[in-house]
């Protein structure tokens, strides 16, 4: 059956507001002192889940992230966990109200990222744009999936 | 909880807010260092109501350290309100402290409130030390049980759940492993408790758990001492250890028997458990089960819980069970052999003491719980919860109930409330 051309509308407009939103990549950074230089998808899980707290040369890791309801760490933890929101700050109120681990650092918005990232020898970060600062690496693209 | 006493704990809880923030005010600038210091502040509630449909009489506990209540309908039972402070002092070295305002028995002492405050060290990111009140780490959600927003469920299976002592003062230690994509986890423990007001002495345990792929595996053993009797109980052993002492054999032996599994003081409590849990983006499983020896008794406890996510909606279901185990006591006749030795006014009493101390020791459990529920997550720091509960109690069976008879009964509890964390 043929889309009515009504449908199609809705469809090519509901296309055009949900792009935006989902076609963000999110690049994982470090300053660019830091010796490593790429990241696997797990190591950044174990990272950002409280499951490790060092790099792979045993040096421990600052890790910052966005506040708890902002709709941007919705979506990286979503890529990174496949978790939802309610379902990651869930996993960290196990965590952090029996006194295993805290959740990494909130800072209020990306500026704010990358400047505790330049500031901090061990942070590591996320942000949706690829920095063009060059004292920042990326060790990780996780991309939209096609 | 009649209105003065809401309103009574209300104001408590908004001043123990109130005093919080105070106290943290001047460090919110510090809690945006970059080095990874500094305080941070967080805390849990559950604001809930629950109605209890029970035989005459009897009143729902979610926890022994509640105080016995008979009204059918309570905001008291669930609501509770906790902030916890962490101190990062150094990169090593990090203090913690957990407070608990909830609705307790009037006579628990107010230090009962700290649910936490220790200090820990973390020498390496795979051992960390810790000394202070601790959480006395003996089930799988036993560290969170009062984090309603941490699991699916209103309350932890409370066949399961509600008697175990809250904390630990003492030292634990926890190192992990991370082999492949496993994750190793080993915890000892020692150092004091209590059970309402009857302390714990040489508390000693040990936790082994591995996480991988979601599924997480625990198997833990512990063991305790009552430092002494339940009051009421006493006064029995008392009685019966002067009946012990007579030169009549078939009474004296009897008598023993009796004293023995009423003294649960005279054998350590031992714990032995297992449990897992499969987390799936979809699909959640958990199950426990545990063996307690106290006294002469063994009491077998678990549950299995299944749920499903759709969306923020998570439906999930329950089944609990919790079952003694003694060595059966007949009612005692005393009387006619105890006249000729210590006269007929003392052998009624002696025959009265036994009957009282046969029955007493003669309690057990025999209670189990369906639960059907829902948990929606309307905010990433919010769920809403519904939940029904079937509770099955066989004659001579209920747990944790207040005022509740040895007749055979059946209850239906149906709790609504809301769980947040900030």
């Amino acid at each position: 059956m043929a889309m009515t051309p009504y449908l199609r509308h809705l469809v090519a407009w509901t296309a055009l507001v949900i792009a935006p939103l989902a076609r963000a990549d999110f690049y994982l950074v470090v300053p660019a002192t830091n010796p490593q230089l790429a990241l696997t998808q797990k190591e950044a899980v174990d990272l950002f889940m409280g499951r490790n707290r060092a790099f792979r040369n045993g040096e421990p890791a600052l890790v910052y992230d966005l506040p708890r309801d902002s709709a941007q760490r919705a979506d990286f933890y979503q890529r990174l966990t496949g978790m939802g929101p309610a379902q990651v700050n869930s996993y960290w109120a196990r965590l952090t109200f029996s006194g295993q681990t805290m959740p990494p650092q909130a800072v209020t918005d990306e500026a704010a990222m990358i400047d505790a990232v330049k500031r901090n020898p061990s942070a590591i970060g996320w942000m949706r744009k690829e920095p063009a600062d060059k004292n920042l690496r990326v060790l990780l693209v996780i991309k939209e999936p096609t | 909880m009649n209105q003065e006493e809401l309103s009574r704990a209300m104001r408590a809880l908004a001043a123990i807010g109130a005093g919080m923030c105070l106290a943290v005010a001047p460090c919110a600038a510090q809690s945006a260092e970059p080095e990874g210091s500094g305080i941070r502040l967080s805390g849990f509630g559950t604001l809930g109501v629950v109605h209890a449909q029970a035989p005459a009489g009897w009143g729902f506990l979610r926890s022994i350290e509640q105080p016995p209540s008979t009204r059918s309908t309570r905001l008291d039972l669930d609501s509770r309100l906790g902030m916890q402070l962490n101190y990062a002092a150094s990169a090593q070295i990090e203090l913690v402290g957990q407070f608990l305002a909830r609705r307790r028995a009037s006579s628990a002492a107010a230090a009962d409130a700290i649910e936490w405050a220790f200090a820990a060290y973390r020498p390496t990111a795979e051992l960390t030390l810790r000394a202070g009140r601790l959480n006395l780490d003996q089930f799988v959600m036993s560290d969170y049980r009062n984090v309603g927003f941490a699991y699916l469920y209103a309350r932890p299976p409370v066949e399961y759940y509600a008697t175990i002592p809250s904390n630990l003062d003492g030292v634990d230690v926890t190192q992990t492993w991370n082999l492949d994509d496993v994750r190793w986890r080993a915890k000892g423990f020692v150092g004091r408790s209590k059970t309402i007001d009857i302390p714990l002495t040489n508390v000693v345990g040990v936790a082994v758990s591995r996480e991988s792929d979601g599924l997480l595996l625990r198997a833990g053993w512990s063991r305790a001492r009552f430092a002494r009797n339940n009051a009421a109980v006493t006064p029995l052993l008392d009685g019966l250890g002067q009946i012990r002492a007579l030169p009549v054999a078939s009474v004296s032996a009897q008598a023993d028997r009796i004293h023995s599994a009423l003294d649960l003081a005279a054998k350590p409590l031992v714990y032995a458990t297992l449990g897992a849990t499969y987390e799936q983006t979809q699909w959640q499983y958990a199950a426990e089960v545990t063996r307690l020896h106290a006294g002469q008794a063994i009491i077998m406890a678990g549950y299995v819980s299944v749920g499903r996510r759709i969306g923020d909606v998570t439906v999930f279901s329950v089944l609990s069970s919790s079952s003694s185990d003694h060595p059966a006591l007949a009612s005692p006749d005393w009387g006619a052999q105890l006249a000729p030795v210590i006269g007929p006014a003392a052998a009624a009493q002696a025959q009265m003491l036994g009957t009282v101390s046969a029955y007493a020791a003669s309690q057990s459990i025999r209670q189990a719980t369906y639960s059907l529920g829902t948990r929606w997550d309307i905010h990433p720091r919010m769920a809403l919860k519904a939940q029904w509960d079937r509770v099955k109690i066989k004659a001579n069976g209920s747990y944790l109930w207040s005022n509740a008879t040895n007749d055979p009964g059946s209850a239906n509890i149906t709790t609504v409330l809301l769980d947040f964390v900030f």
